[in-house]
């Protein structure tokens, strides 16, 4: 039974954010955890506002984040047309029958309008000649840094910036000494910089419910959020059904573990010497027998829609290292055409019913501060709707616990290698705490 | 640490000297005129230098000092004539006559070429931090005679922009002489010791063995480079002086030989740092390998810097008529840029110039390629297909290459990223899609500058496929440098509906206020 | 006596792997007394200068009931407009009142359990800049006694049941360069605070009154204006995972501190043989930050070196590397078949 009196909650929200609209009011942050959403409540909220007569703008972060939006609307409210704004470069797409591409700034229409484009787009516009926008959507906010927020002031005077917080920061490829101390720090993502200003009128809403992640996950993985969010689905309601195995195989102990809940953390021992650095092709083993273990035992999920069978389309796979990823896909042989392998920066944004994910720390015995940020974990933990296996060497839980970063930040900056340690180890402790992990012993070599 | 760096300091450890970190040097040589050689010295727990050396490398330097560097009037007076050497060098307009300045001002031309291959050289970052913190003390500085008030700000300025334009990537004018060392070789040495110029030295002396070297770099470690004198000295010698220079406040002359002898007890301190930096120089200048022949642009935007960050400012400050808030917008704080504007224009200054010289240089030195391809911003592979894609309703669509390369590279470039050809950089294409199977990666190009042979006479037509398929080939991420260009100019507006919050502008008026009617969510519903 | 707690304290943080380390700052076997026995002399000393200035900067702050201080704390918010009052804690040869650092610690937690029971207004206007509270070392880790003095606490009252909270201050001379500010020197000052927010919330608990205060997770450093000596305060300094840190780093020095070592002498300058060879027989761990500190750095780097550990070339190639010795990963480049995992997978990263 789904937690349908969530459903009050959710409806309270996205009432809330409607409302903002309605009033017109000037700056919402929108927090989103994964799979709780974010682009069911957006369109929402842009079809109300060209209900009420006004000039909406839409900023994605890349044109495939815009395409997606316009099929959305398109979908979703097939009665209101939406502009799709791109580069002349860009043949046009499909998008649905609502959605018109458009390529020249003077196509831009007049009046009531949706036009989707790119921040790159919208930054470098020319919106003079036009009329002005009243109110600028940002979708994945957290992907952009506050320079290239500025350069949208041109476009609306109000904002509503969406995204979710716990996700991968993009990379500044730049030293930043002299803005560390800024007022606004050009560097730092858009909604971070105007959550800190106290003095802006900034409205803040966080969604509140998770469709994606089942029960358990959510406790799990609520450490890398300063907000609470909860599960649809009630727990123990979603899990994986394995019929009795004939034969007995290595993986078969973590992959009971998903029979009982949403997370199972497989490991393997790490060899007295230390653990190999980047490709593990131990691991890399262990995580496809993963993957044809559930597929050869004719694993079932179950979910609120119902019990279905569980097929190579349904599953996932990631690792942070190209080469694991290139060692997984060896090993799992003709099946690899059909389960897809990727890191997870390209696995932002996705889904699968199962996942099958390599510990990002596996292999790293001293870990730098880029190791312990916790964005690439928190994809990884976050992309399944049923069950996720994390595969692992076994002495994360001691290096974490060994492991003492300094805090050499900047001065007034959080202390996020601290901070991502933390969240690491509380995470891996979680495991152990609830009895979610199973030592895969002897590996299958 | 890269792959690179990790199997370079191996390889140097093995052969146990310094080796040569790529084909070219990322810099020009200029002549001894153009280049000034910077060292300083401080006292313990001071921020402010004690003394400094300053002189072109082909003559003998000048000395300055104080005998009590925390006696901020007998500070002032040394900076102020040590102040002359650094104005001349970056042609300050108060040192111009009146029609030539003003005629700087309006053709930047021949100013930017008079000091494109002006450069200051200092032996390592601690004296980098020194121009910083004479930034901090003499920028702001505001009491005394006008005139030397006036010029005590000047040099707080120079050195305020020189520190900064030494953060900026890509630049050839401020040169830390550790760093470029350490930029054109790999060291056999853990980072923090590589921070010690002399020791650096050591490890490029010729016919030595590694244990030799390795010796000669601990025996020269022993003796400071930073702006920092040994604890030891400092008890020794220097403390007594200057303890016997406060108690003689009564007697002018006794306090005057003291002052001499702190001098020389402070020149050998100054000399050595600045005869390592000359040495490093001429260490630089002998290397057989040539400048980066695509040294131009990055040149050139160094030039542009110099005028629009700093000397254009400097002419305008000496408009007596101009308000003190027109003379503060001339001037940047030293801490930071508070003013969130200018605070991103230069951010996009700074990723505009990283990405110009990635973008230039790369081109003129095979190991940069090989960096890129390791970090992820290149692609190699082999063509396997070349041809047209068919568009309905037109006669020829755009050229497609198929490219497959090992999934084992690392690869942060994505879909629609523009990547340029390595050889032959103005065919450029667009990344169409990206696919791994097993081990290998499936790269499509759709092909969209320099496709014929009229604008690349050396390479084949871009839609030749027997002249391509089975080559391989090398791709760089095409900078955007334009774009980034772009957002430095664009950032300025502040006339956007939405400055408010983007430029920290008024906040505007509160709409009027707005009663909520029936439910928004049936409304909403109601619209699908 | 070589009782100095508080530089031992950044001894041991500076790099508490390494157990020689470990032991010399715990045991107060000084480094630079073991080094000069190996015959190395170069002595990691301070600045006269440097000295002087420190002592200066920090009276200049507490001078007149801390005025300067407070203006500066209260400009960075990190005290009200109107906080007001001022106990000094420090020593006399600081300037302060109390002969010894037993009779400041009595004074601060009588102090604390008088402020503990006030109530109304009397809460409210409790003396809000602490100066040089005496704390002890979380179980005695630190021989012999392990008392050390904090430069500064602000206090924040807050009207009954809220507990009042305490927020941990450290003061240095470096100068405040905003992102520039040296970021290993900023690493070192929050590890030593985050070391006082812990030893605070035990003393605390310790004497029976955790329950009346709370240790701010975050503290404030007191840096000083570049070429200037004028205070530059940063508020908000996150100290919370430092003190965390610190928790456990005590942990595991306790059992250490319970190792017998041969008697010490009575004179600050003779260290017994056996004391000296107790840190030299310890497990040492080389890291680049060793240079800065540690009198013994150059013989364990040598001696690293040695040994073929790839700490001895560096912290980065040491974490590339992983288990993998410098002599074996030269076999390895010179063509050498790899073995097992670990081995392979240098090669594939190293290719």
């Amino acid at each position: 039974m789904a937690q349908t009196h969530l459903a009050e909650r959710r409806n309270q929200v996205l009432t809330q954010l409607l409302e903002h609209v309605e009033r017109a009011d000037a700056l919402l942050v929108l927090k989103a955890p994964p799979g709780s959403g974010k682009t069911f409540v957006t369109t929402r909220a842009v079809a109300l506002a060209l209900h009420r007569k006004r000039r909406v703008a839409v900023a994605a972060q890349t044109n495939a984040q815009a395409d997606d939006f316009c099929r959305r609307m398109a979908a979703e409210f097939p009665r209101l047309p939406v502009h799709r704004w791109a580069s002349a470069q860009r043949g046009a797409l499909d998008l649905g029958a609502s959605v018109s591409w458009i390529t020249r700034t003077a196509d831009l229409p007049p009046g009531p309008c949706v036009v989707v484009a790119t921040s790159a787009k919208w930054a470098v516009a020319d919106l003079d000649a036009h009329d002005p926008f009243d109110a600028l959507f940002i979708d994945e906010a957290w992907q952009m840094s506050w320079a290239d927020f500025m350069l949208l002031g041109t476009v609306a005077p109000r904002f509503v910036l969406v995204g979710d917080p716990g996700q991968i920061a993009p990379v500044v490829p730049i030293d930043v000494s002299r803005w560390q101390t800024s007022r606004r720090p050009p560097h730092v993502p858009a909604p971070e910089v105007i959550l800190r200003d106290r003095t802006l009128p900034t409205r803040v809403i966080e969604l509140p419910v998770s469709t994606r992640l089942p029960h358990d996950t959510c406790a799990m993985v609520q450490s890398f959020y300063d907000f609470t969010f909860e599960s649809w689905s009630a727990p123990g309601e979603r899990r994986v059904l394995l019929p009795p195995a004939a034969t007995q195989h290595p993986v078969d102990a973590a992959l009971a573990l998903l029979t009982t809940g949403s997370v199972a953390l497989m490991t393997l021992p790490t060899p007295p010497g230390g653990p190999p650095m980047e490709e593990d092709v131990a691991l890399a083993r262990a995580a496809a027998d993963v993957v044809r273990r559930l597929l050869d035992r004719g694993a079932r999920v179950v979910t609120e829609e119902g019990e279905t069978a569980l097929g190579p389309g349904d599953i996932g796979v990631s690792a942070t290292h190209r080469v694991m990823n290139t060692r997984i896909t060896d090993a799992l042989g003709p099946l690899a055409a059909k389960v897809r392998v990727d890191t997870p920066e390209r696995w932002q944004g996705l889904e699968r019913k199962v996942m099958v994910a390599v510990h990002p720390l596996s292999g790293v015995t001293q870990p730098s501060p880029f190791d312990l940020s916790t964005g690439r974990l928190c994809v990884m933990a976050s992309r399944h709707s049923v069950g996720l296996v994390l595969v692992s060497r076994d002495h994360v839980g001691d290096t974490l616990d060994t492991y003492l970063p300094v805090a050499a930040q900047a001065l007034g900056q959080r202390d996020e290698a601290g901070r991502g340690r933390a969240q690491n180890l509380s995470l891996w402790q979680y495991l152990v705490r609830h009895e979610r992990v199973a030592p895969m012993t002897p590996p299958s070599v | 640490m890269s792959r690179h760096d990790a199997f370079e300091r191996l390889r140097a450890w093995d052969e146990g000297r310094a080796i040569a970190n790529g084909h070219t040097l990322p810099w020009l040589r200029a002549d001894a005129a153009d280049r000034l050689v910077l060292a300083f010295v401080r006292m313990g727990g001071e921020s402010s230098p004690w003394g400094l050396c300053v002189g072109r490398p082909d003559a003998p330097p000048e000395f300055f000092t104080c005998a009590e560097p925390r006696n901020a009037d007998l500070h002032a007076a040394f900076v102020l004539a040590a102040a002359g050497a650094l104005l001349r060098h970056v042609e300050h307009p108060s040192l111009l006559a009146d029609d030539e300045r003003l005629m700087l001002l309006a053709m930047e031309a021949p100013l930017r070429a008079r000091v494109r291959l002006r450069q200051l050289w200092v032996p390592g970052p601690s004296h980098l931090d020194m121009l910083h913190f004479l930034d901090f003390r003499y920028t702001h500085a505001n009491t005394g005679d006008p005139k030397v008030v006036r010029r005590l700000q000047a040099l707080g300025r120079v050195c305020g922009w020189l520190f900064r334009e030494s953060t900026r990537p890509g630049q050839v004018r401020v040169f830390d002489a550790t760093a470029r060392l350490r930029r054109a070789y790999t060291f056999p040495a853990e980072p923090v010791r590589q921070a010690h110029l002399g020791y650096l030295l050591a490890w490029l002396e010729a016919d030595r063995t590694r244990d030799e070297r390795l010796a000669e770099a601990r025996a020269r470690e022993d003796l400071p480079v930073s702006v920092t004198m040994s604890p030891e000295y400092e008890r020794a010698t220097l403390e007594p002086l200057v303890t016997r220079y406060n108690a003689a406040k009564d007697d002018p002359p006794a306090q005057a030989l003291l002052a001499r002898e702190i001098h020389d007890a402070l020149v050998p301190e100054l000399r050595r740092r600045w005869e390592l930096t000359v040495q490093a120089m001429a260490a630089l200048d002998a290397d057989p390998r040539a400048s980066n022949p695509h040294l131009d642009a990055v040149v050139d935007l160094g030039s542009a810097e110099y005028f629009h960050e700093y000397w254009k400012n400097e002419a305008k400050g000496l408009d007596p008529n101009l308000s003190d808030e027109q003379r503060r917008y001339l001037v940047h704080d030293p801490e930071t840029d508070y003013a969130p504007a200018r605070a991103a224009r230069r951010y996009f200054a700074h990723l505009h110039a990283a990405e110009l010289a990635a973008g230039e240089l790369v081109h003129g030195d095979a190991t940069l390629v090989e960096q890129s391809l390791d970090a992820g911003n290149a692609l190699r592979g082999t063509i396997r297909a070349v041809e047209r894609e068919a568009v309905a309703g037109k006669k020829s669509g755009p050229i497609l290459w198929t490219i497959e390369c090992s999934a084992d590279d690392s690869l942060r470039l994505r879909e629609e990223t523009s990547v340029c050809l390595v050889g032959a950089r103005k065919r450029i294409g667009r990344i169409r899609s990206l696919a791994t199977v097993g081990a290998v990666r499936t790269v499509v190009l759709q092909m969209t500058d320099g496709l014929t042979k009229r604008s690349l006479p050396n390479e084949p037509d871009a839609a030749d496929a027997s002249a391509l398929v089975g080559a391989t080939v090398t791709f760089l991420e095409q900078a955007a440098a334009g774009f980034t260009q772009m957002k430095i100019f664009r950032v300025g507006h502040t006339d956007g509906p939405g400055a408010w919050l983007t430029h920290a502008a008024p906040l505007p008026e509160p709409s009027p206020p707005v009663r909520i009617q029936g439910n928004l969510l049936d409304l909403v519903k109601s619209l699908q | 006596m070589r009782r100095d707690v508080r530089r031992r304290l950044e001894q041991y943080a500076s790099n508490p792997r390494c157990e020689a380390n470990v032991i010399s700052a715990v045991h107060d076997v000084p480094m630079e007394a073991v080094a000069r026995a190996l015959g190395y002399s170069g002595a990691v000393g301070q600045s006269p200068f440097a000295l002087l200035r420190g002592q200066q900067f920090e009276r200049s702050l507490f001078r007149d009931d801390a005025v300067r201080l407070r203006r500066a704390l209260i400009t960075q918010k990190v005290l009200p407009a109107n906080a007001a009052g001022f106990v000094d804690f420090r020593m006399s040869r600081n300037d302060g009142p109390y002969p010894n650092l037993d009779a400041s610690r009595a004074a601060f937690l009588q102090r604390l359990a008088a402020f503990a029971k006030t109530v109304g207004d009397a809460r409210l206007q409790l003396p809000t800049i602490l100066a040089g509270p005496t704390l002890m070392v979380p179980g005695k880790a630190i021989l012999p006694d392990g008392l050390f003095a904090i430069d500064v606490l602000t206090v924040h009252p807050q009207p009954r049941p809220a507990p009042i909270v305490l927020r941990v201050g450290e003061v240095k001379v470096y100068p405040d360069r905003g992102g520039f500010t040296d970021a290993t020197e900023l690493a070192a000052t929050r590890a030593q605070a985050g070391l006082y927010v812990h030893a605070l919330r035990v003393e605390l608990q310790q004497s029976k009154l955790a329950q009346h205060f709370a240790v701010a997770d975050d503290g404030f450093l007191v840096l000083t204006r570049p070429s200037f000596n004028l205070p530059s305060v940063r508020g908000a300094e996150d100290l919370q995972h430092q003190a965390e840190r610190a928790a456990v780093m005590f942990d595991r020095v306790h059992r250490i501190a319970e190792r017998l070592l041969p008697p010490d002498s009575a004179a600050d300058d003779d260290i017994p043989a056996q004391r000296r060879q107790a840190v030299l027989d310890a497990p040492r761990q080389y890291a680049d930050g060793c240079l800065s500190f540690c009198e013994l750095a150059p013989h364990c780097q040598q001696t690293a070196l040695a040994q073929g550990l790839p700490a001895a070339l560096g912290d980065d190639l040491a974490r590339f590397l992983g288990p993998i010795t410098l002599h074996r990963a030269l076999e390895l480049l010179h063509g050498a078949a790899a073995e097992g995992d670990v081995e392979h997978d240098l090669l594939a990263r190293i290719a």
